[in-house]
């Protein structure tokens, strides 16, 4: 059998018990013995009865899930949608855990999550084979995810690789939920072991390209960027974008901002992406999605529509290879929601070219995410922004 | 590399040593140093595998310090010996070094179970201890180029540069860490010291108040006194003095007493009183002057040292005594004496001559009247008994008061003393002892300077005490000259003394066989020695006991002036500081 999966939707929105037994018996008719469940829901869904459906179905098997603004399905995008995928297996392992009050004290959720190797019996295989699928609340605004990401990486070591994002509400910024099995979080992060015996496949890309000169963030506390080269963060920001700062409407800051966002080079010759979300007046700071450290050498990056489109399909290709041959069972995707907007009518392009990169028959679901997580060409686990994920599990 | 490629590397790399080198250089200490340097470097060069190893020059070994991409458990495990380890050479030759797809047992066991398709090793320097080596690890076919190589290379000297800043830190941390520990330890100190002088202070009043009390009670006792006392420092400045010596001096309780007045009111040509405390401070001598005249009042001045415990003189105590009363006193009972004893003499003369002539006219009448005989020698021997008694107390008022008259001549000794044993043979032999000289000790012995009556006496006294005291053997009498003075020994086979008697000889009343305390009247008046002493004293010798064994017997001796033409004059000053020194007895 090795490993087969299935996916399952439901848009109805009016009954979150049902819409999950809708969209689990609907991946439940293709395959049997699940060993893992991953679900994904937006905002319309009560979250404890969606997840009291679905596990009505599942009984006790693993589940793991949680909100989005969007969720992906195969090659569409569902502003309001739960969908769940359905993972049988003889010869997945799988292992599910959690870390809490990741506001209060990321590194120590980070190494709750270590929990989970104590919890299963890993063997000592090449970590292409070891992936640590993880969720993590991204709507703090002061949650350091990186930080979890870190001390996670710590408990593992190499032999495992990293796949995820951020999950978010539909842009209020306010709350967004993590869900394993039937327990439903808030400030938290839930996680999947997943050993194969052959390798999976993880790639992500973004697609943006730095411009101009660099500069120096001289001033910032996790998220929020305070100076650059000396100066008031906006105001740099802005005048050097040649945009008046009196004039500017800043209540179209993100949608603006979001073509424009600032880059950190790697050793590697990669940027990290960092995705500008809000701005104050009062302070001159900048807000960004994920964290930027202090003394970070940053440069503006630019892109288009096309580039964005060519990264996911490097990123598919790649994870793709990554199976090393192996057809895959099923495609996870964390796309980054500012890609979402950007693309707009294009965003489901984006999906259909990953899908095709894949195999048309592999079934695929994700989420519009508020950061990714992954190791990108090996390394430690990078929190990434304005960037495509996605994640191949072998047959 | 195409140019903007090329330029984007060199971003990067200034962007990496900016940002590493910017938070190598807040950190303080080494830990989170090596910690910022390794995930950094994973993180920016894609390394999945990055452990910072520390070579131990002391003990030979290697010890993971940071790392990421290990567990916890497996950077706990990751040591070795240095010696033959790939961080050792690595270290010694100083350079990087590149490995791909490295051979099994190159690395460290602990990592064995990767897949490790690349490795980077990058030597740290240190000025502490024997270095780092940081080992890169990548798991996926990414080689290490060059330009990781360089870039690594020059983070790895930052870290070098922050670690070595770290430990000097940490040292001057430590110096300061230890002055302030010694400043706390002075703190401590000076608040011990306070703790310390404020417990003197209570000390101080407390021994202030202990000697105010002190005082007051010394002040209260020499006050009681009868006797005047000053006493003095060193300096003769005046410590204290007595109510009683302000009413000796006549002086009024108000008036401040010291050595200067004490002589201005005792000044006479008699002695020199300032002399005096000078000879005592310095000798430590006492000194007494037994008779000053101070109007009509007769003072006794005495002296002694005032000493510490190590017997440092450290002052004088000056005691004056008004014996006025005592002096009028013993001059009345001297004079009762004589008065009394040459009252009684006349009439005893009397009865010892009439019946001495009674025994002698009426002697045949007597043999035939037994009972009468023995009443009349009973009378005449008390008779003779109560005139030597008599004649003892006129011999020691004379002396006493320097009346008794001395005739001095050359006189034979060895004639005095064979009239003596001659004329005592008879009582010796009613007791069945011996009285021998030892004649050749008397053979040409040259005449003394005395008294012939005088020094007769002394004789007769010494025989006779030995004879009193001696039921077995008897006494021999030896002579030898010594220097200007004859020694007469007279040696007794009697009972000898204890110590205690010993100590009890020569004073006046006081018989060789008594206690201090009680006598016997039946021996005598107990002025036979104190006599012959005062004589012998006046004659220009000395008497005293040579020796005395309890049961074995005893052995008295006296000297006396060989007869020469400076005699005279050594006899009258000798005998004037004999008497002087007799009568302070």
């Amino acid at each position: 059998m090795a490993t087969t999966a299935a996916i399952g939707l439901s848009q109805h929105v009016g009954d979150s018990y049902q819409a999950g037994i809708e969209a689990t018996h609907t991946a439940m008719e293709k395959i049997a013995n699940p060993v893992l469940a991953i679900v994904f829901m937006t905002e319309q869904y009560e979250e404890q009865a969606a997840t009291s459906g679905i596990r009505s179905l599942l009984g006790d098997t693993p589940l793991i899930g949680c909100t989005a603004p969007s969720l992906i399905f195969n090659n569409k995008i569902y502003a309001d949608g739960l969908g769940v995928a359905i993972i049988a297996s003889d010869t997945l392992k799988v292992t599910v855990g959690l870390g809490e009050n990741m506001s209060q004290d990321a590194v120590a959720t980070g190494k709750s999550l270590g929990s989970l190797l104590t919890a299963s019996t890993v063997p000592k295989v090449h970590p292409k084979n070891q992936v640590l699928l993880l969720f993590a609340d991204a709507s703090m605004t002061k949650g350091v995810v990186s930080d979890t990401l870190t001390e996670a990486f710590h408990e593992f070591g190499s032999f495992f690789r990293f796949f995820g994002g951020g999950s978010a509400d539909n842009l209020h910024f306010k709350k967004s939920f993590q869900i394993i099995n039937q327990k439903i979080l808030t400030d938290a992060a839930v996680a999947a072991l997943i050993v194969s015996e052959t390798p999976q496949g993880i790639s992500l890309m973004h697609g943006w390209e730095a411009t101009g000169q660099a500069f120096v963030v001289t001033k910032a506390e996790g998220k929020v960027v305070k100076e650059i080269d000396g100066e008031p963060a906006l105001n740099f920001y802005m005048n050097h974008l040649d945009k008046d700062t009196q004039q500017f409407d800043y209540s179209q800051f993100y949608a603006f901002a979001s073509g424009h966002p600032l880059g950190i080079p790697m050793g590697t010759g990669e940027y990290v992406v960092r995705d500008p979300l809000s701005a104050s007046l009062e302070d001159q700071s900048i807000t960004f999605v994920s964290e930027i450290p202090e003394n970070s050498i940053v440069r503006i990056m630019t892109g288009s529509k096309e580039s964005l489109l060519s990264a996911s399909v490097s990123a598919a290709n790649e994870a793709k290879a990554g199976l090393e041959g192996k057809p895959a069972a099923l495609t996870l995707v964390a796309d980054c929601v500012s890609r979402l907007l950007y693309l707009d009518d294009q965003a489901e392009t984006e999906l259909t070219n990953i899908r095709s990169s894949i195999g048309e028959d592999v079934p695929m679901i994700g989420f519009f995410s508020f950061g990714e997580f992954g190791i990108e060409g090996g390394g430690p686990p990078a929190l990434y922004n304005k960037t495509c994920g996605v994640y191949v599990i072998p047959q | 590399m195409p140019t903007d490629i090329a330029l984007e590397a060199s971003l990067a790399s200034v962007s990496i040593l900016y940002q590493i080198s910017s938070e190598l250089s807040q950190v303080e200490d080494k830990a989170t140093a090596c910690t910022i340097f390794v995930e950094s470097i994973c993180r920016n060069f894609s390394i999945d595998l990055g452990i910072l190893v520390e070579l131990d020059g002391a003990d030979g070994s290697y010890q993971a310090i940071a790392g990421l991409g290990l567990t916890k458990e497996e950077m706990n495990q990751f040591s070795g010996k240095v010696a033959g380890s790939v961080f050792d050479k690595t270290l010694q030759e100083a350079r990087p070094v590149r490995l791909a797809s490295p051979k099994a047992g190159i690395l460290p066991e602990i990592i064995s179970h990767f897949s490790i398709q690349s490795v980077l090793l990058m030597p740290i320097a240190s000025k502490q201890g024997s270095g780092y080596v940081l080992l890169c690890c990548r798991l996926y076919d990414k080689e290490f180029l060059f330009a990781d190589e360089r870039v690594i290379g020059i983070l790895a000297t930052k870290l070098s540069s922050t670690l070595d800043t770290i430990v000097s830190q940490d040292n001057l941390a430590y110096a300061e860490q230890k002055l302030q520990d010694q400043v706390l330890e002075v703190q401590k100190l000076n608040l011990a010291l306070a703790d310390e002088k404020a417990d003197v202070e209570r000390q101080v009043v407390e021994r202030t108040q202990q000697l105010f009390e002190e005082h007051v009670r010394f002040q209260s006792s020499i006050d009681s006194l009868d006797v005047g006392l000053l006493m003095t420092f060193k300096d003769s400045q005046t410590i204290s003095h007595n109510a009683a010596l302000s009413k000796i001096l006549g002086l009024s309780n108000t008036v401040k007493i010291d050595v200067a007045l004490l002589e201005e009111k005792l000044l006479t040509s008699s002695f020199d009183l300032m002399k005096a405390i000078e000879n005592c401070q310095t000798t430590g001598e006492l000194f007494n002057i037994s008779e000053v005249d101070y109007g009509d009042h007769i003072l006794s001045v005495f002296g002694a040292p005032v000493r510490t415990q190590d017997h440092n003189i450290i002052g004088t105590v000056i005691l004056i005594e008004d014996i006025t009363e005592a002096k009028i006193m013993a001059r009345s009972k001297d004079e009762f004496f004589s008065i009394a004893s040459h009252e009684l003499r006349t009439p005893l003369t009397s009865i010892r001559g009439n019946s001495s002539m009674i025994l002698d006219y009426y002697k045949d009448l007597l043999i035939k009247d037994t009972p009468l005989k023995e009443m009349v020698e009973d009378v005449y021997g008390s008779a003779v008994r109560l005139i030597e008694i008599v004649n003892d107390f006129l011999d020691l008022s004379r002396l006493e008061q320097g009346k008794m008259v001395f005739t001095y001549s050359p006189v034979s000794l060895q004639t005095v003393i064979e009239s003596v044993v001659q004329e005592m043979q008879v009582v010796f032999r009613d007791k069945n002892l011996y009285l021998k000289m030892d004649d050749p000790t008397f053979d040409s012995l040259p005449k003394v300077w005395a008294d012939e009556d005088r020094l007769k006496q002394v004789v007769y006294n010494l025989i006779g005490n030995a004879a009193k005291f001696t039921d077995n053997g008897g006494i021999t009498l030896k002579a030898q000259v010594m220097g200007t003075l004859i020694k007469v020994l007279v040696i007794d086979t009697g009972r000898g003394m204890t110590p205690e008697s010993q100590q009890l000889l020569f004073r006046k009343f006081q018989q060789a066989s008594s206690s201090l305390l009680t006598r016997d009247s039946t021996r005598g008046t107990g002025l036979g020695l104190y006599i012959s002493k005062m004589m012998v004293a006046s004659m220009g010798g000395t008497i005293a006991l040579e020796e005395s064994t309890e049961d074995q017997g005893s052995v008295f001796s006296f000297t006396i002036p060989i007869a020469t033409a400076e005699t005279p004059a050594i006899i009258v000053h000798q005998s004037t500081k004999h008497m002087a020194h007799l009568s302070r007895r």
